[in-house]
């Protein structure tokens, strides 16, 4: 597995290197110590996780993965920061408290070795930049956060600058324009509905027939979205064969 | 508890007393002095003394002290009125022997007579109620006095005793990573560790520590800080060595520097420098610490900020001033202690 460690501290990073180098699946391809150049490393070379400190000077470990495109495995590595394990306790992969026990390491690479490899190599074929549907996003809504699988949103909802994402029973708001990321999605997956809406096809249950030649879709949830008689056509070319 | 029963024989007997000499004088002035009339208003007063203080035996036995006003007053007007009959019935007995005063003319009388024993009894039960009442809210006032002060106390030892964590973890990662790299640096950074570990748990018991032995614990602090951030972090000391002797609320100074590596170095790229001052003005200590980086909106608000203010205001009063500022790019945060004179 390729690991790529962020932290400030040289002799922290020193530290990690020394404990991941007793395992001969890891490899470290690359260390950052500020945000800046772990956004840089991450875009050139592909990661399977990155080990991540939280604070870190100017830009912490949060804002790292609000600004990176997809989010690779992440394990977060911290010293005591009450904070982040509450925001994590809920659904983080994983985190290590510094200083890191060897034990504790391995069950982490344990956790991380059946997701990596399948995975990986299908995702390889797929165009540069876009987000395919097994792909994890990163969202930080106030003090919660969550690594949602592309596959688990029902729908991109506009609102004003923001964009709420629909998974489960949340609905947090990202900073995005919803043309930004209309672009970014898989179109084989992801439908833009109208102007206010992105659909996820897997998760529509029923189709009418909505007047003025558009339609209405209706979510496992029971959410109900229309679709513009503009993008109708196009809807109905896509579900097709 | 004597010098209360003392006061209360003494009240009594000044109490009696200038009653029956009021009498006394009353009779003198209207020349109805007899021999007998004497030796009545002795026993008068001395079955005064008798049935009042058999009033504050039954007020102590039933604890009367429980009650609220609303079931108070009809309990004592109940005590009152029995002890007036007993009263009135005794001392009629005893005139008997004495004298052979006319018998009364009607049951009137006796009531009037009864009645006035009993507003007596109601006087004296209004003197011994409020002085009651006053040296119990008195008594309670100290009590709150008192525990007002040992929250103060409790409050100090708790904001005096937070070495952070952060700093605790992060310095025995630093220290894991050296042992194999730097062998010997590890060993004087674990020696720096436990001295820290040492002095903060001493400090958590004193009131007042010497500069010196406060600069002495942030010197090891700022070493291990040192390791952790290397080339980052930069320290300069500028302390008048007159003042050493000084003293201080422990880990004052500690505080401060924490938060200028947490605020300031720690969120710089680059990293920074720590400037730490003890200075005389002649009438004030002023201690500073200058980091470079500027005031965060959250600052202010910070634990470590209002740790110290509020150690300051429990400590010296308005005696000592803390500011926190912006100059030359660098975050200034001083403490001004007034001395005495």
């Amino acid at each position: 597995m390729k690991v790529v460690i962020v932290d400030d501290e040289r002799l922290a990073r020193a530290e990690l290197t020394q404990l991941l180098g007793e395992y001969d699946d890891v490899q470290i391809i690359g260390e950052a110590k500020n945000v800046d150049e772990a956004t840089d490393l991450l875009k050139e070379k592909d990661a399977d996780v990155v080990f991540l400190d939280i604070q870190m000077p100017e830009k912490n470990g949060f804002e790292l993965l609000e600004q990176l495109p997809a989010c690779p495995d992440v394990v977060f590595v911290t010293a005591y920061d009450e904070y982040a394990i509450k925001a994590f306790e809920v659904n983080a992969l994983d985190y290590l408290l510094k200083p890191v026990d060897p034990k504790r390491l391995s069950e982490t690479l344990d956790k991380l070795r059946p997701r990596i490899s399948p995975e990986k190599e299908e995702n390889s074929d797929e165009k540069p930049g876009k987000l395919s549907i097994s792909d994890r996003i990163f969202i930080k809504d106030g003090e919660k956060c969550w690594f949602v699988e592309l596959d688990k949103v029902r729908m991109f909802e506009s609102e004003g600058n923001y964009v709420k994402v629909h998974f489960d029973n949340f609905r947090p708001l990202i900073l995005r324009s919803l043309n930004n990321l209309e672009d970014r999605l898989d179109s084989k997956h992801f439908f833009r509905a109208n102007r206010k809406y992105i659909i996820n096809l897997k998760w529509v249950s029923r189709i009418e027939s909505w007047f003025n030649g558009g339609l209405q879709v209706e979510l496992r949830e029971g959410e109900k979205v229309e679709i513009s008689r503009r993008q109708a056509i196009k809807f109905k070319d896509l579900m097709s064969l | 508890m004597k010098s209360q029963t003392g006061i209360y024989w003494l009240a009594q007997f000044i109490g009696w007393f200038s009653y029956s000499m009021i009498i006394f004088l009353v009779l003198y002035i209207d020349n109805k002095l007899t021999r007998n009339g004497i030796i009545l208003l002795f026993l008068f007063s001395a079955l005064g003394i008798l049935f009042s203080h058999g009033m504050r035996w039954v007020f102590r036995r039933f604890d009367f002290f429980r009650f609220k006003l609303n079931p108070l007053i009809p309990r004592l007007l109940l005590v009152a009125l029995v002890s007036s009959v007993l009263f009135q019935g005794t001392y009629a007995l005893l005139s008997l022997v004495i004298s052979r005063p006319k018998a009364p003319d009607s049951i009137l009388e006796i009531i009037v007579e009864i009645l006035l024993i009993m507003f007596l009894f109601l006087i004296w039960i209004l003197f011994y109620f409020s002085y009651h009442y006053v040296r119990k809210s008195r008594l309670e006032e100290i009590k709150n006095l008192q525990l007002a002060d040992s929250q103060k106390e409790i409050e100090l030892q708790n904001l005096r005793t937070q070495l952070n964590p952060h700093f605790l973890f992060n310095a025995l990662n630093s220290i894991r990573a050296l042992i194999d790299l730097e062998p010997k640096l590890a060993k004087d950074s674990v020696t720096k560790l436990s001295n820290i570990l040492r002095t903060s748990l001493l400090f958590g018991r004193k009131e007042l520590i010497t500069l010196e032995e406060e600069c002495n614990f942030v010197r090891d602090y700022l070493d291990l800080e040192k390791v952790r951030f290397e080339e980052r972090l930069q320290v300069e000391w500028m302390i008048n060595t007159q003042l050493l002797g000084e003293t201080i609320p422990p880990l004052i100074l500690q505080t401060l520097v924490e938060n200028a590596i947490k605020h300031g170095i720690s969120n710089l790229k680059a990293g920074g420098i720590i400037e730490i001052s003890a200075e005389n003005t002649g009438r004030e200590l002023v201690l500073t610490v200058r980091n470079s980086g500027t005031i965060q909106n959250k600052v202010d608000v910070g634990v470590g900020i209002q740790n110290t203010k509020r150690r300051l205001a429990l400590t010296y009063g308005d005696k000592a001033d803390f500011t926190l500022r912006e100059a030359e790019n660098m975050v200034v945060a001083e403490i001004r202690l007034k001395k005495e004179t």
